[in-house]
């Protein structure tokens, strides 16, 4: 069956069998490897992806479920980054030669390119914004920061949960092609600050991600320490 | 993975929905959240009706009354900051017991957990202590409003779905509950770790009149029969008593002949028979407090 999907800032048109899950879609016909193959029945959250805004388990969702609808794992991030803040956010990405491994290209032409494509997310790819794809979220330089990742295979399903998080709180805006559904925000008036989750609420928001090997104390200090970064940035 | 699926719908109207269930009732299942189907792997499943597109995600309060479009999920009930204190926050309460995952709260419906997992489910207890009702549409396109304990009683259920070639009753579409006035509740449950279903849970609904006596009793226990089930033995004896610790320690060993504790891999019956009165006496406990 034909599907049309919106994952990670790019429309996306597939032809799968209709038992095919969102995880077998996301693994085997977009080249998406960050969402894990696990337990197969919702119980580890290594699969872990945001649809339309909620974080849920790509095992247990067919793909034809997320027919128009939007998909966002972790090679979204980048994506997620560029449009965080907007212009003020791309103002300040480092000079690409300052990033390992980066691009070299000129950095000046990489911010007027992250602003026109976070005027026109639909726009924004790996070709266009190399800079950005060489950085790492907050989360996930906390995460680095922090140690909170041994074998890695419970990471991405960790970071997205936080991500889920971060944008309930109204610390971060999930970007949309579609603009139609999104993540509501904590409402907050006016000029009142931001203020990051608690250690509970992180704990309960990475209740569904199993990690065999470091634990959960370093992950719940890794996402702690991402807020707190992201609410000092504003 | 339901390995041999082969098509997939997703109708845009109740009858249309229906229609596709009723023309091939043996084959085809509904499909709301796909927490518990997508994990049974059953192989007798050829067609899903996806019923995400038929509007039936809403909670509203009218009269006192909440209704719960089947479609609603788990998560978004316990976001509902109106529901919280709603019947002593029992099924707010019973909804974050579901499942430690907010994953699967976002994906799990309260259809689901009545329609496919209503024989562990802790929110089928719950309703059934609330005297839930449910609005279903039946494959001849009436729309019927029934008790769930008489929901449950149709042979689809009496006889297990899976795979026995049973008629589905229909198209579940909303859940009415409501609280009595003056009345408190509490719902308990235990359970090997936290992240667990339970092995036994217990819900309990109380009216008192000024003299803290006991005018309506309602206890329901999950997970502890072949389906949730009522304890009308109990019920019959709190009414008119004043919860004392004397009545609330006898309470705990009334009616226990008229149930047969289910057996399996969590538990053995006699285990079930140990531990449900302690829950009862905890849950008429709480009431007591309240009252």
């Amino acid at each position: 069956m034909k599907l049309s999907v919106a994952l990670n800032a790019e429309q996306r048109e597939f032809d799968v069998p209709a038992n095919t899950t969102l995880l077998s879609l996301l693994r085997e016909e977009a080249g998406c490897f960050s969402v894990k193959h696990g337990c197969e029945t919702g119980d580890c959250g290594a699969c872990a992806v945001i649809v339309d805004g909620r974080i849920v388990n790509a095992c247990i969702l067919l793909a034809a479920q997320v027919d128009e609808r939007e998909v966002i794992t972790v090679e979204g991030i980048p994506w997620v980054m560029a449009s965080m803040s907007g212009a003020a956010q791309h103002n300040e990405l480092p000079e690409a030669s300052d990033v390992e491994g980066g691009a070299g290209h000129n950095s000046s032409d990489s911010n007027a390119a992250s602003k026109s494509s976070f005027q026109n997310p639909e726009a924004f790819s790996r070709e266009e914004h190399p800079s950005t794809y060489e950085l790492l979220h907050p989360l996930q330089q906390a995460f680095v920061d922090a140690h909170a990742i041994q074998c890695g295979y419970c990471t991405p399903g960790m970071i997205l949960s936080s991500l889920a998080l971060f944008a309930e709180k109204g610390l971060i805006e999930l970007p949309s092609i579609k603009r139609k559904t999104r993540v509501t925000p904590v409402r907050r008036k006016p000029g009142i600050k931001k203020l990051p989750p608690s250690e509970q609420e992180v704990r309960e928001a990475l209740a569904g991600n199993l990690c065999r090997c470091t634990g959960y104390l370093k992950p719940v200090e890794a996402v702690l320490r991402a807020a707190e970064e992201l609410v000092s940035e504003g | 993975m339901l390995l041999n699926l082969r098509k997939y719908y997703r109708p845009r109207s109740i009858e249309a929905a229906v229609r596709l269930l009723s023309a091939n009732p043996e084959r085809c299942v509904v499909l709301a959240g796909g927490t518990h189907l997508l994990a049974s792997s059953r192989r007798d499943v050829e067609e899903v009706v996806d019923i995400s597109s038929l509007k039936l995600k809403m909670l509203k309060r009218e009269n006192g009354a909440v209704h719960i479009g089947a479609t609603t999920t788990l998560q978004s009930i316990l976001e509902n900051p109106r529901l919280v204190k709603f019947a002593g926050g029992i099924l707010v309460g019973a909804c974050r017991r579901n499942s430690v995952s907010r994953m699967v709260r976002n994906q799990r419906t309260v259809g689901g957990e009545i329609c496919a997992n209503w024989k562990r489910s802790d929110l089928a207890a719950v309703l059934l202590a609330l005297s839930a009702r449910v609005k279903l549409m039946t494959l001849s396109l009436e729309e019927k409003e029934m008790s769930i304990s008489d929901f449950w009683s149709m042979p689809a259920f009496r006889n297990g779905r899976k795979g026995s070639g049973q008629v589905p009753p229909g198209l579940l579409l909303e859940i009415v509950v409501s609280a009595p006035t003056s009345s408190c509740a509490a719902f308990e449950h235990i359970e090997q770790i936290e992240s667990q279903p339970s092995l036994v849970s217990a819900a309990a609904v109380l009216a008192f009149d000024g003299n803290r006596q006991c005018t309506e009793a309602r206890v329901a226990l999950g997970s502890f029969a072949d389906m949730p089930c009522r304890l009308p033995q109990l019920e019959s004896y709190l009414q008119g008593k004043v919860l004392t610790p004397e009545v609330i320690e006898s309470a705990g060993s009334t009616g226990w002949d008229e149930i047969r504790p289910l057996t399996d891999a969590q538990a053995s019956g006699s285990y079930r028979q140990a531990i449900a009165p302690v829950l009862i006496r905890r849950l008429l406990r709480r009431c007591s407090k309240e009252a």
